[in-house]
This record gives structure tokens, C-alpha cells and sequence, in this order.
């Protein structure tokens, strides 16, 4: 048969040869060769990993990029073992077993304990613990604390080895509780470095950072054959023999990691939230891309019932739920991926796909780590910490995969007005993406093919978004770079705070030092201490170029500069025991604290810092240097997260519920920080005055933390530069080391409102501005409505770069008179608020909307979950603010009036005046007031009240006199203006219908079909209530045109 | 001399009623409920059979054989096929209105470019079932629209994009037999003219005069009102007004809430005249145009008989629809005033707005890129701009100069092209010959032409 096959085609080639043929026909042929060589008949064959070789342990050595790792105890030993997860440059995965690392903590020998009391110790600290056996040995060694200074001596520490990690705490507790042993009764003493999780101990142990790579040399490991694992390559090593390479040079590369981002869909009930006990999965999208790589090279959707084929999409359809859930979980097994995104995936689509398989049934889902005996589950969270507040959330277990839900990643790391995977696409991709209604997503499923073909549509572009999220934002690349700078396990960048970062570092410096770190207990103290300094500032306007001049990373340099460190605290005590000299050996810091000086010790801290901060001028210079796009984001990303470790040791010293809280570093770092605030100040206003030869006498007319701001009084800007940068030189001479005040940029005008509130036009060079700069002109605040942040951000543009004061109090007083006459777009005052739950214990004007649309239409009724979108309306006298919020669709449909006094009064006006009293002081009120404000249109609405009685009169379109009979347009006065009116209200309808056809032709593009109705319900979106409401205006307009058809 | 001018008679013609030709472009009652879909859909119903019919007789003897595929989405990987659908362009810099209102606006607003292509634009053919990327030289070295209707040959490559070795179109409508007879009398024309432009900058007074003089049969000798003579119908294809922005009254101190703009009607007032003089000795049909005083999405609506008030009085006087469908002495034209080669212009790489206006003919649609970036009514049962018949004559307005050319179709259909230049710019009209459709243009430029 093949043999024939192939006879014909030759043939045919050289029939092709004898007959000229159209030149599309050769095209054709070639195509049609070339397709057959390429073809894929089943997708599925381009999930599983690329093959491996297996490993001869004695000859070839093992070198892999580590990205998770976790521990547990070996049943056979009772020894604790890391297990590694990571992949080879080839793409191979890898888990590595670690094992012969074993805990250990230090407690300080009791005064009179010898050698020969270890044994005794022993038993007692083993009986204290109830675990017999449970420590391995106790060794005598010499160590010094870190916290404080005594004289550089070390002392005799009892470095105690348990087998088990978990043992630790009880030991730990025993000795802080006090245990009797030999001779000593009640022992009790603070443990050291007990603290410390058992994983990143042996990383620091091994100088192992987070996600770097790790070689075993051949004949260090062994091969293992794990029934268990899914990786491709299994090894064991003892911890000894691991190369780690720190990520430096080529060692900064990251493997082709495989990510997977996926979405699901579920068919929701109408006006209820999908519960996974009630409501079916029925789709699931999932993209597979290659770190690295722009496109997925999977690319395919699961769906319950027939589903038309996509292009380019390996679509696979299920008449079965539960064989669906099957079948996404083999294909997140064979596919291995090693970081799983998506949005919301943590607490909406994990949760829900593993609570729907458990409901029906199908047993072999919850395993979607690397490890096929560990059952995937979902553990409620609680993750708090000062940077990032609060947040409830769920954690799910999949052993050797990263997560990154790209949800928190945006919360955490963005500030946003809105979350919603619409509003951040909009933001970062500058794209809007459709949205579709859960009630329109059930219609859609039990549609036909080609509905459901749509529904997956959308579904895979919102499985893709969060991966084109992840590589613009360039998130993985950032995060594995902090992993790497501060040495933590990825996956505790998203589940952990600050701290631990700082943590890591201490503790590995401290290592390389060999000092100890006190296990303090946290105290929780709400001990406050003074922050940083404040210049009252000289509010106004300022037409002139005011020059800013900052620290350059302030509270680091500070802390090196005056060698602020645990290690360097000095108390009165030890000075006098060493007979110290201040101002020769130590420094007394403004909080009058006492540090040792760097000649005769160098602090910990400040070696840490020196460190980041040198690391960071390298990088900053490679990247100058790197061409390569790629290892530019990974040197850019790294740069990034060192300034950010730097930043924060301060914190972490000042943190009371912290690791190791030492009030009298962080103090005295802002203490140092306000005398120079204040020193700035005064050298730069002695020095530059008329006086001295300058033309005008300098003044600062604002400071804050680490930057001042200085009117040089010249009125060009290369002027003030001239005079910032020198100012900065002169003033930075009278700091010490590395203390760096430099001349960044000038403002140009700026605008000064109050503390932490200016705006201006930012410019680093003569020639162009960079930026409209703006700090705590709140605008992004959610509860404010869009039209706010469009009016202020207008206004200080128009002040700003325009210089156009006038301009922008005209355009203030119009926006006013078109709020009042009703002009404003309804999209600018929508406001939204999220229905997390329903029984507030006050009534809130979004909760009481969502009941009242529920009463009107429980499908499209916003459910639990569901932002709720709302305008403020007119109500009657008395009526409750919470029972004047009104759905934006129906007030368009209705005509209902807007409160639009609610909107000057509540929104507009607090932050207009901000801006506007600087430049205009008391006359600012009358933006609010005046001729502008005095023409109110209000819409007549179509419902309720005593519409029901009114009759409508039609009236001249010239002078609004009611219209006799027989006139339909215009009255007998007005017959001679008529082409007049005519033309004009052809022009209103023109602007409408010119603003109907961009507005639904757009939606027509963006859903990505000409044929199909557009579904879209995206709040978010722009020109979700202009459309519509364009619709109802050209109806409107329309139906006055017509009334000039007779005339 | 010859001839006693008052004995010159104008010659007359017949007009014949085009029927749903005509009326498809007139909308009486504007519903604005629907959506742009339904166009759409309309469109591909309608012409998906017209362009197979042309595919199956273009590629149905292949060799290898190359299968029909009637769902997009059905199309195999590497099965030569061939499929009919709506092109739809993928263009970054098309003017989009969420830019317009997300951007912020202080940033000077894109100026309007003459054109909006970009190197990476792309193709895509789409049915109801959704759409595929078309790729391949045949493809790039053409020119193509959103919303045209046409058939691809080739095959699905592993990236799913479609890569194309032929195309293929509906082609001309049929068409009735051009029958006009060779007689001894002279031929008959009828005069094209559009952008008179009355109001506007180029306006000028005296070659609207000398026109209407012209057309009056007032200037010239015998020859030149012979040949006036013999014109049996004039069509105005638009912007014969230009409507001054409606002024703003500054003598009235700042008014929060009231509109005091005024609009200036004097334009409109010297082309009643102008229309009452000619209408006086020929029939006139008027189209609207983009600056002229009625509906600004097309099909343009006729122009409010009541804002000529003169000239409405005529009998020869027809206020028509724009595109509109015309017929005279079964010569049937249909017209524009131009916005249709004007938009299609802003998306193509060539320059050859006579081309375009050629490519359309073959494309069976004389405006395709309604409604994506051509304003248009969103009808819901039926797309008028479908040329269902090949006209004799197709005319488009307000062109920036005279071009034409005769185009003949696969079954002899022979439709005459003429890019009609504005009157207001160039002083020029043409006239095309009923008999033999050829087309000449005749000048009353003021000012020295350049050549």
C-alpha cells in the first residue's frame, strides 16, 4: 500500500513537470507536502515532557534549577529529608532527595557546666521533650550573639542536633521553661537560632538560594525509582556533596520552565453563585508556554458536550463531567508544568474544580503535584503582615509546581482601582476584554456547538491573559530574582511577608560571621517610636522650578554610614567594661543610643547592605552593558530586588512583632534621618543667599523623609539645576559615608497642597518634561467615581503643563454645568463596590440595590462575589443614602433623574478644592458656586411617582411653546427659523449615530466576530452605558427629527 | 447662426423605476435596537452563494482536487480546501473609540493620518463559526477590506493559519442588455457633477454660474448648447453645500446650559438657486454628501425638500438617497458621493482610488467597509450596498481627480467607472454618453490650469 502511495505521488510530481501549470498550483502541491509532513493528528502527543536519558549516576553529573522545595521525615531513619523539585537546562524534571542534613539550635552553657554534664543534659532535655532518642548529639562550641556588643569574646554555646525538626520547639520550650539536670536545677535560658524552619536552615547551611541551580557531581548521588513520583529523573545525594551555584554569570540563567495557565467555566444557576456541590464544570482552558518563549505551544479547552473546532486550539469534548475532570488531571500530569497560573485560580478555580471532583467522584483528581501518593487539598489561610494588611485566602498543595496566581500577584504588588481581570488588562495590556454574563455563560453551554464553541473562546482568552499578564509585568522573572537576592524558597515570596527575607540574609550572614541569633519571643508591643521628619510645608503654587534633592537610599546609608547594627549596640554596661570612648569608639546617635564605631567592628547590617547595594551597582551596570532582552529583564528584575531588600532591613529592626525587634537601630536610623532633614535644610538656605552672591536667597519650602524641595528662586530650569546639583555636592560633604544627597529632578510648576500631597511637572533635563508627577492626590480610590479621577487629572494637566490656571477653572465650571444639566457620561459616575456578603450590619447602598435587582430580575442580578455597579439617584425628602443607589441600566432605561448634587457635593468637591485653594486660597469655593451651577436639567423619569398622571405636551423645538394642533415641529412664530432648527437637531442625531457606529463597531472587534451578536456585559469597559445609552439618545433624536416631516 | 437658439430643444429621456434597487437604500423608520451583526449576516447570506458559484467553476477542476469547506471552523489541517467568508482586517492603527476616550485626552489627539496601515496588520476570513488568520504572498501582494465577501483556496498550515494560493470573487452582477441603438440623432449624456462646495473655502461664485449658464444652456455657441441640449439629466453626487460649524455668539457673555450656536444658511439659499435656475430646463437628481445637510450614516436619506424651498416646486427637481440607484433610457447608474472609495483609501496600501473603485465591482459590494469604519445604518434585513445588478454607469463623487475606465465582466457585463472630481477644486463635470457609456469631462476652471 505504501509503496503505491508513494509511486503515485512521484507521479504526479512529474506530470506537474510536463504541463505548465498556474504558479498556484506548485503552491499548492508544495503545501500540501509540506502539511503532510507537519500534520499533527492528535495534539496530545506534544504534552509529555522531552525525553530523557536515563542517568548513569557514576558517570554523569546532575545539574538542575531547584524552584520548590519541601521536607519530610524518612520512615526508615527517622532523619528529616529535603526533597528538591527542579528541571534541567534540557527541560527535564527533577526531584532530588537531600538527606543527612539534621537540625540543631544553641542554647548558652549554664555557668559551671563541663563536658561531662552533656550526657545528662541529654536525657533530661529528651525526657522534657517525651521523645526518647529524639536528639542525635550535643556539642560544645564557641559563638557569639549577635545582639549586642561584648567585647568580641565568644562563649562557650551547647549546640544541640536533633533527628527531628518538629522536636525543636518542644526542646526549645523545655529550656525556656527551665529543666533539671546534674547538679543544675532549673536551667532556664533563651534558645538561639530555634526559630529558624528546618528547610531554610539547611538552605543557608548549604548556601542555597531560592531557585538557583545545583549540580550533584557524578558518583555523589544515586539513582531512585520512586513509584510515586512523576518526575522524569529521581535521585538521592547526601547534603555534603551539592554544588551550589550562586546565581551569578551563566549561573543566572532560568530553565525552560513549563507554565500552565488555565480558566474554567461553570454553569452557574441564574442569580446565584456557582456552588460546586449544585453546578457543573463545563469547560476548562489551558495554555502551556515555555519560559522564555512568546507563544503556548499548548493550546487546548475541555468541554462538557460537542464543541466546534478552533483554530490552532486542540479542542476535546466530554459527555461526562467527571471524565472531564479526569482528563484535565492526567493532562496536568503528563503536561508537569512547574509554575500554575491564572487569575484567581488560589481561591475560585483550584477550590472549586477539587470540591466539584470530590462531589462526583473522581478519585484520581486531587493529585496534581509531582507526587502521585500526596492528595491535592485546599487549606484556608490567613496571611498578615504590615506591607500587605490582612487577607484571607486559600492555599492549595501541589508538590513541586509553583503558583502564582496572578490575582495576588496584582494585589499585592499594584495598587488598582479595580481587580477585575478586565480593568487589569486594560491597565497592562491596554486591550479590553469581553465579558460575559454567568447567566449568558449557562445559555451558551446549553446552546449548540457553536455556542459552546464561543463560550470556550472566551474561556481560552481569559486562560491566556494571565500569562501575557505574567510576561509583560515580567512577574516569574521577578520574583525567582528575590528569591535568589534574599536566598528564601519562591513560594514564600507570595505566602510570607517581608520579614522572612530579612531572616534569610541575617542568618546567613551571621553563619559566614559565626555569631548566633537570639529566638526572641515576639512581644507584640505597640511601642511607637518617632518616624521620620516632616518640613511644615509652605503650601501654593509655584510658577517657578523648585529643585528636589534626596537621599539616595536613605536608611541603609544611614545604618552604614554610623555602623548601626545588632552586633555593634552598645550598652552603658559594656562601656564601661571595655572603657570605650565615645566620639573615639562609639557614637551616640540623636536617640541617644550608643553604636560601636567600624574601626572596631563591622556591623552585620552594614555588611549585609554593602553587600546589596554593591550587587546592585553591578547589576545596574550590566544592564547598561546587556543587549540580550531577555537577560536584561533578568539583571532589571534583580536590580529591583535588591533596592527592595535593602529597604527593607530598616523595617525589619523596627518591626516590634518581629524575629529579632531592636528598637534602638530603627530610632536611631530616623533619628539620623530627621537631624538631616533639618541639616539639609539649613546648609541650603545658609549657604545660598543673596549674601553669599547668589541672586536670590534660597528657601526650602518642603521636606519629607528622605528629599527636600528648594526654591533656588531662579526662574530657569537650568538655573536650579545648576544650583541642585550643587547644592547636593557641597551638602552631601557634610555627612559621613556613604550618605549620598544627590539632585534628581526639578519641579516645574509645582503645585505644594500639603504633607505628602504635591504635584508637579517632573523634569530631569532642560529640555523636556519626563512626567506629570503626582504623590497622595487620591484618584485611584475605588469608592470614587470615574469622573472624579478624569476632572483632577485633567485640571493639574492643564495647571501643570498647560500652565493654564484660568483654563482650568473654566473647564472645572464646565464639568460642573454639565454634571447639573446632565451631560456628564454615565460611566464617569459609576461607582462599584463588591457584594461580599449580604448581611452587613448596616445597610450599604450596594447591598440594598442587589436585593432590589433581585427582585427584578434574578438572572441578571448581581450574586455574592459580583462587584455591583451603581449611580446615585434623586430620592425623595428623607430618604435613606443607602436606598439612593440605583442600577446604571435601568436609570438609562427610565430616565431617572441623577442625584448629580450627590456628586458635586460628596465627590467632586473635596479634592477640587484640594488643588484649587494653593493656587486661588479662599476664592477656590467659588468653583463650586456661581452662574455655572444655576441651570439644573433633570430627566423625566418613566416610572413611578406622579408620572403616572402627567401628560406630555409637545412643545416648539424654537421657543418651547406648546404646540397647536396641525404644528408638529414648530410653532407659527418659529415657521422662518425652521431649516435653521432643522439642521440643527440633524446635527445632534448625526453626532449620535456617528457615536453609535464607533461605539458598536468596536464592540463588534473586540468580541472577534463580525457575524455574532455582541453579548458583552463588561461594567468595566468605557463604553459599556455610553452604548446603550447612545441607543436610547438616537432614538430619541430620531423621533424629534421626524416631527419635520410635513413642515 | 445656424440654428435659432430659441428653437434648440432639449432632448428628452426616459427614467425607469429600479424598484427595491432603489428603495433598499431608503430607511423610513430608524431603529437603532439592533446591532451591526445582522448586517453582516445579511451580507455573507446573500453573497456566500454568489462568490461559491464563482470558487466551484474557478476551482472545482483542480487538480489535486481541493475539497469545499462550508464551516471555517471545519477546515482540516493540511487538506487543500477552499472556504467562503467576510475578510475581516486586523489593523493596529484603525481608529478606535475606546483609545479616543481611555487616552488621555491632554495628549494631542492622533492627527488624522491619510492612511492606517500597518506592518502588522492581518487578514481574516470569518463565517458564523469564527474565523482563520489568512496568510501567503497572495494575500500581501493584494488589497483587501474588512467586510468584503470572497472565497480563499489553500490549505491549514500547523499553526492554524490559513495560507492562500488563489482567491476568488463574486464578480459583476448581471446586468440587462446595454441596447441603446446606434440613431442619426446625436447622442444623448447625462452630466455627473459633485462638490459644488457652495459656503466653503474653494468656493467660487463665478464658475457656479457659468455652470448653471452651462447646463442652462445660456454660454457658448451653437456647438457648446448643442451639446447642452443634448444632456437629458443632471446628478449631483454631494457636497453641494458645506456647512459652516455652527458659530458660536461671543457677544453674549458665557451662558452655562444653553446652546447658542447658530447655523448659517446662506449656503443653502444660494444653492436653491442655483437648483431653480437648472431645474427650470432639466431634471436634476440630488444626492447628499458627507458635508451636505442630512443623515450622516449611509445610505445618506434625500435632502429635505423644505431647506430648498425654490426649488421644491419643480417637478424635475429629485431629492435622492446617496449611494443611489438610477436609471435613464435603461442606462442604469448607481452612485456615490464618494465616502465609500474615501474609506477604503484610509485601509489599502495603494493609492489608485480608481483601482479601488474597480476592485469594488469585483467585489460585488460597493461599500464593504460599512459599518466597520464607514458610518453606517445597522440594518437588520438586508445590505443594500450589495450591487446585485452591474450598473452601466458608476460614478463616485468628490474625488480628487477625474479618472475612468470601462470594466467588462465575465459574461460581457460592461460597467463604465468614473472618478468624479469636486467641482469646488477642479471646475470640472463630466458627462458620460448614454449610447456608448464613453465618459469625457468638460472644465469651467476660473482659475490657469496647471498643465
Amino acid at each position: 500500500m505504501s509503496q503505491e502511495a508513494h509511486t503515485t505521488k512521484k507521479r504526479r510530481i512529474h506530470a506537474s513537470q510536463l504541463e505548465p501549470q498556474p504558479s498556484f498550483l506548485e503552491d499548492l502541491e508544495q503545501l500540501q507536502e509540506t502539511n503532510q509532513a507537519t500534520k499533527v493528528d492528535d495534539p496530545s502527543v506534544l504534552w509529555s515532557r522531552p525525553t530523557c536519558n536515563k542517568l548513569n549516576a557514576v558517570t554523569d553529573a546532575l545539574v538542575f534549577q531547584q524552584i520548590e522545595a519541601d521536607e519530610y521525615m524518612d520512615a526508615a531513619s527517622h532523619t528529616p529529608v529535603v526533597r528538591f523539585y527542579g528541571i534541567t537546562e534540557a527541560g527535564n524534571s527533577v526531584i532530588c532527595h537531600v538527606t543527612g542534613f539534621l537540625p540543631y539550635f544553641y542554647v548558652p552553657t549554664p555557668i559551671g557546666f563541663k563536658l561531662e554534664n552533656i550526657p545528662a543534659f541529654k536525657t533530661a532535655l529528651e525526657t522534657a521533650v517525651e521523645k526518647g532518642n529524639s536528639i542525635v548529639r550535643i556539642d560544645w562550641s564557641f559563638k557569639e550573639s549577635i545582639y549586642g556588643y561584648h567585647g568580641g569574646e565568644k562563649i562557650p554555646f551547647l549546640k544541640i542536633t536533633l533527628k527531628d525538626p518538629r522536636n525543636i520547639a518542644a526542646a526549645k520550650r523545655a529550656i525556656e521553661r527551665g529543666i533539671s539536670f546534674a547538679g543544675f536545677t532549673d536551667f532556664t535560658e533563651q534558645t538561639y537560632e530555634s526559630n529558624l524552619a528546618y528547610l531554610l536552615r539547611f538552605m543557608i547551611d548549604c548556601h542555597i538560594t531560592g531557585a538557583n541551580w545545583i549540580e550533584l557531581p557524578a558518583g555523589s548521588y544515586q539513582n531512585r525509582n520512586d513509584s510515586n513520583s512523576n518526575a522524569q529523573i529521581n535521585v538521592q545525594v547526601n547534603y555534603e556533596k551539592i554544588i551550589s551555584h550562586q546565581p551569578e554569570g551563566d549561573w543566572s540563567k532560568i530553565a525552560p520552565l513549563r507554565i500552565l495557565s488555565f480558566d474554567i467555566e461553570c454553569a452557574g444557576r441564574k442569580g446565584i453563585f456557582p456552588e460546586a456541590k449544585i453546578d457543573p464544570v463545563i469547560q476548562i482552558a489551558s495554555m502551556v508556554t515555555v519560559q522564555g518563549e512568546s507563544k503556548p505551544f499548548i493550546r487546548n479547552v475541555m468541554v462538557l458536550n460537542t464543541c466546534s473546532h478552533i483554530v490552532g486550539t486542540h479542542t476535546m469534548s466530554f459527555d461526562q463531567e467527571d471524565k472531564m475532570l479526569a482528563a484535565w488531571s492526567d493532562f496536568v500530569r503528563k503536561v508537569d508544568p512547574d509554575v500554575v497560573i491564572g487569575y484567581n485560580t488560589a481561591n475560585f478555580d483550584f477550590p472549586y474544580l477539587l470540591d466539584r471532583a470530590k462531589h462526583l467522584g473522581v478519585l484520581k483528581f486531587p493529585f496534581l503535584g509531582r507526587l502521585n501518593d500526596i492528595r491535592t487539598e485546599i487549606k484556608d489561610t490567613k496571611f498578615s503582615s504590615k506591607a500587605y494588611g490582612n487577607r484571607e485566602s486559600k492555599s492549595i498543595n501541589m508538590e513541586g509546581r509553583l503558583q502564582l496566581d496572578m490575582l495576588q500577584v496584582m494585589q499585592r504588588d499594584y495598587k488598582l482601582r479595580s481587580y477585575t481581570l478586565n480593568s487589569v488588562c486594560a491597565e497592562f495590556l491596554g486591550e479590553q476584554k469581553e465579558d460575559v454574563h454567568h447567566s449568558i455563560i449557562t445559555e451558551l453551554q446549553n446552546g449548540n456547538e457553536e455556542t459552546r464553541r464561543r463560550l470556550a473562546i472566551y474561556c481560552l482568552k481569559d486562560a491566556y491573559l494571565p500569562q501575557r499578564l505574567m510576561d509583560k509585568l515580567m512577574c516569574l522573572i521577578n520574583y525567582i530574582e528575590m528569591a535568589r537576592v534574599t536566598g528564601v524558597p519562591f513560594n514564600y515570596l507570595l505566602a510570607r511577608g517581608q520579614q522572612i527575607k530579612v531572616v534569610s540574609q541575617l542568618f546567613r550572614k551571621a553563619l559566614e560571621k559565626d555569631f548566633v541569633i537570639p529566638a526572641v519571643h515576639s512581644q507584640g508591643g505597640e511601642e511607637q517610636y518617632e518616624g521620620a521628619t516632616v518640613i511644615e510645608p509652605r503650601r501654593g503654587y509655584y510658577d517657578v522650578p523648585i529643585a528636589t534633592l534626596d537621599f539616595a537610599s536613605l536608611y541603609p546609608s544611614i545604618m552604614m554610614a554610623h555602623n548601626l547594627c545588632y552586633t555593634t549596640l552598645l550598652s552603658p554596661s559594656t562601656i564601661q567594661k571595655f572603657n570605650l570612648v565615645k566620639d573615639v569608639d562609639y557614637v551616640v546617635t540623636p536617640n541617644n543610643d550608643s553604636f560601636l564605631m567600624e574601626k572596631k567592628r563591622k556591623g552585620l547590617l552594614p555588611i549585609i547592605l554593602t553587600d546589596l547595594l554593591d550587587a546592585r551597582k553591578r547589576a545596574k551596570a550590566d544592564l547598561k552593558k546587556e543587549t540580550d532582552p531577555f537577560k536584561r529583564a533578568v539583571l532589571d528584575g534583580r536590580q529591583l530586588a535588591l533596592k527592595i531588600s535593602a529597604n527593607s532591613v530598616y523595617g525589619f529592626t523596627g518591626a516590634t512583632v518581629g524575629k529579632l525587634p531592636c528598637l534602638q537601630i530603627s530610632s536611631s536610623v530616623t533619628a539620623y534621618g530627621r537631624v538631616m532633614i533639618e541639616r539639609t535644610k539649613q546648609e541650603v538656605e545658609s549657604t545660598f543667599t543673596v549674601e553669599n552672591g547668589y541672586t536670590h536667597t534660597a528657601e526650602v519650602i518642603y521636606g519629607d523623609t528622605d528629599s527636600v524641595m528648594v526654591k533656588f528662586g531662579v526662574k530657569t530650569l537650568e538655573e536650579a539645576m545648576e544650583l541642585g546639583r550643587k547644592a547636593a555636592e557641597i551638602v552631601t560633604t557634610k555627612f559621613e559615608k556613604p550618605i549620598k544627597l544627590e539632585f534628581e529632578k526639578v519641579y516645574f510648576p509645582y503645585l505644594l497642597i500639603n504633607k505628602k500631597r504635591y504635584a508637579g511637572l517632573y523634569w530631569t533635563r532642560p529640555d523636556k518634561y519626563d512626567k506629570m508627577d503626582t504623590k497622595g492626590i487620591e484618584t485611584v480610590r475605588r469608592d470614587n467615581c470615574r469622573l472624579v479621577q478624569s476632572v483632577i487629572d485633567t485640571c493639574l494637566r492643564k495647571i501643570l503643563i498647560d500652565r493654564d490656571v484660568i483654563g482650568a477653572q473654566e473647564y472645572t465650571k464646565q464639568i460642573i454645568a454639565d454634571l447639573l444639566q446632565n451631560k456628564v457620561d454615565m460611566a464617569q459616575l459609576v461607582i462599584t463596590k463588591q457584594l461580599s456578603k449580604t448581611d452587613y450590619a448596616n445597610k450599604q447602598a450596594h447591598v440594598e440595590l442587589a436585593e432590589r435587582m433581585k427582585q427584578r430580575d434574578a438572572g441578571s442580578a448581581p450574586a455574592l462575589g459580583d462587584r455591583v455597579a451603581y449611580v446615585i439617584i434623586k430620592g425623595g425628602k428623607g430618604m435613606a443614602a443607602y436606598d439612593k443607589s440605583e442600577d446604571p441600566l435601568w436609570v438609562l432605561e427610565n430616565n431617572i433623574p441623577i442625584d448629580t448634587r450627590y456628586y458635586l457635593d460628596n465627590q467632586l468637591s473635596k479634592p477640587l478644592l484640594r488643588i484649587f485653594e494653593p493656587i486661588l486660597g479662599e476664592k477656590a469655593e467659588s468653583l463650586l458656586a456661581g452662574d455655572h451651577t444655576r441651570t439644573i436639567q433633570v430627566s423625566t423619569p418613566s416610572v413611578g411617582g406622579l408620572m403616572k398622571f402627567a401628560v406630555r405636551t409637545a412643545t416648539c423645538l424654537g421657543c418651547k411653546t406648546p404646540l397647536k394642533k396641525g404644528e408638529s415641529a414648530v410653532c407659527a412664530n418659529c415657521k422662518e427659523r425652521a431649516p435653521e432648527l432643522y439642521q440643527k437637531q440633524q446635527n445632534i442625531v448625526n453626532g449620535l449615530e456617528v457615536r453609535f457606529s464607533r461605539l458598536w463597531t468596536q464592540c463588534q472587534r473586540c468580541q472577534g466576530s463580525l457575524h455574532q451578536e455582541v453579548l458583552c456585559t463588561s461594567k468595566d469597559c468605557p463604553i459599556f452605558y455610553m452604548r446603550k445609552k447612545v441607543q436610547k439618545e438616537i432614538q430619541d433624536g430620531t423621533a424629534t427629527l421626524d416631527r419635520f416631516v410635513d413642515w | 447662426m445656424e440654428t435659432d437658439p430659441a428653437t434648440m430643444n432639449r432632448r428628452t429621456a426616459t427614467t425607469e423605476d429600479l424598484g427595491t434597487l432603489q428603495e433598499n437604500f431608503v430607511v423610513k423608520t430608524r431603529d437603532y435596537k439592533q446591532q451591526y451583526a445582522h448586517l453582516y449576516y445579511m451580507r455573507l447570506m446573500l453573497m456566500q452563494p454568489l462568490v461559491l458559484a464563482q470558487a466551484k467553476r474557478k476551482w472545482d477542476s483542480l487538480d489535486p482536487k481541493a475539497k469545499y469547506v462550508e464551516k471555517i471552523l471545519d477546515v482540516q489541517q493540511g487538506e487543500i480546501s477552499y472556504l467562503v467568508g467576510t475578510i475581516y482586517m486586523d489593523m493596529k492603527l484603525k481608529p478606535n473609540i475606546l483609545d479616543d476616550i481611555t487616552k488621555d485626552h491632554w495628549i494631542a489627539a492622533q492627527p488624522d493620518r491619510p492612511k492606517y496601515i500597518d506592518d502588522t496588520d492581518s487578514i481574516y476570513l470569518e463565517d458564523e463559526s469564527g474565523r482563520v488568520k489568512l496568510t501567503g504572498a497572495k494575500i500581501t501582494n493584494d488589497f483587501f477590506v474588512t467586510g468584503v465577501v470572497m472565497g480563499v483556496l489553500g490549505s491549514e498550515d500547523p499553526s492554524g493559519d490559513f495560507k492562500v494560493v488563489d482567491v476568488c470573487y463574486a464578480g459583476q452582477g448581471p446586468q440587462e442588455q446595454h441596447s441603446l441603438m446606434e440613431t442619426d440623432e446625436e447622442d444623448k449624456h447625462i452630466a455627473l457633477v459633485s462638490g459644488l462646495g457652495i459656503g466653503g473655502n474653494d468656493f467660487k461664485p463665478l464658475e457656479l454660474d457659468l455652470l448653471s449658464e452651462y447646463l442652462t444652456g445660456e454660454i457658448g455657441g451653437v456647438r457648446e448648447q448643442t451639446n447642452c441640449a443634448n444632456i437629458v439629466r443632471v446628478v449631483i453626487a454631494g457636497n453641494s453645500i458645506v456647512t459652516p460649524p455652527p458659530v458660536e455668539d461671543d457677544s453674549k457673555a458665557k451662558k452655562y446650559g444653553y446652546d447658542r450656536s447658530t447655523f448659517v444658511t446662506a449656503p443653502t439659499m444660494i444653492f436653491d438657486n442655483f437648483l431653480q435656475e437648472v431645474c427650470s430646463s432639466i431634471d436634476i437628481d440630488l444626492m447628499p454628501g458627507e458635508s451636505d445637510p442630512s443623515s450622516v450614516t449611509i445610505p445618506q436619506q434625500p435632502i429635505h425638500p423644505a431647506l430648498l424651498p425654490s426649488t421644491r416646486q419643480y417637478s424635475t427637481f429629485h431629492s435622492v438617497t446617496n449611494p443611489y440607484w438610477g436609471s435613464v433610457d435603461h442606462v442604469t447608474l448607481l452612485g456615490g458621493s464618494g465616502q465609500t472609495i474615501d474609506d477604503i483609501y484610509k485601509y489599502v496600501k495603494s493609492d489608485n482610488r480608481l483601482e479601488m473603485a474597480a476592485k469594488t465591482v469585483g467585489w460585488r459590494h460597493m461599500a464593504p467597509t460599512a459599518p466597520d469604519t464607514l458610518w453606517c445604518y445597522p440594518f437588520k434585513d438586508r445590505d443594500p450596498f450589495i450591487m446585485s445588478q452591474a450598473p452601466h454607469i458608476y460614478f463616485l463623487g468628490n474625488q480628487d481627480k477625474f479618472a475612468t475606465e470601462m470594466v467588462t465582466g465575465a459574461d460581457g457585463q460592461r460597467t463604465r467607472i468614473v472618478m468624479l472630481p469636486s467641482f469646488s477644486s477642479t471646475g470640472t463635470i463630466a458627462l458620460v454618453n448614454l449610447r456608448t457609456l464613453e465618459c469625457k469631462t468638460v472644465s469651467f476652471s476660473t482659475t490657469k490650469s496647471k498643465n
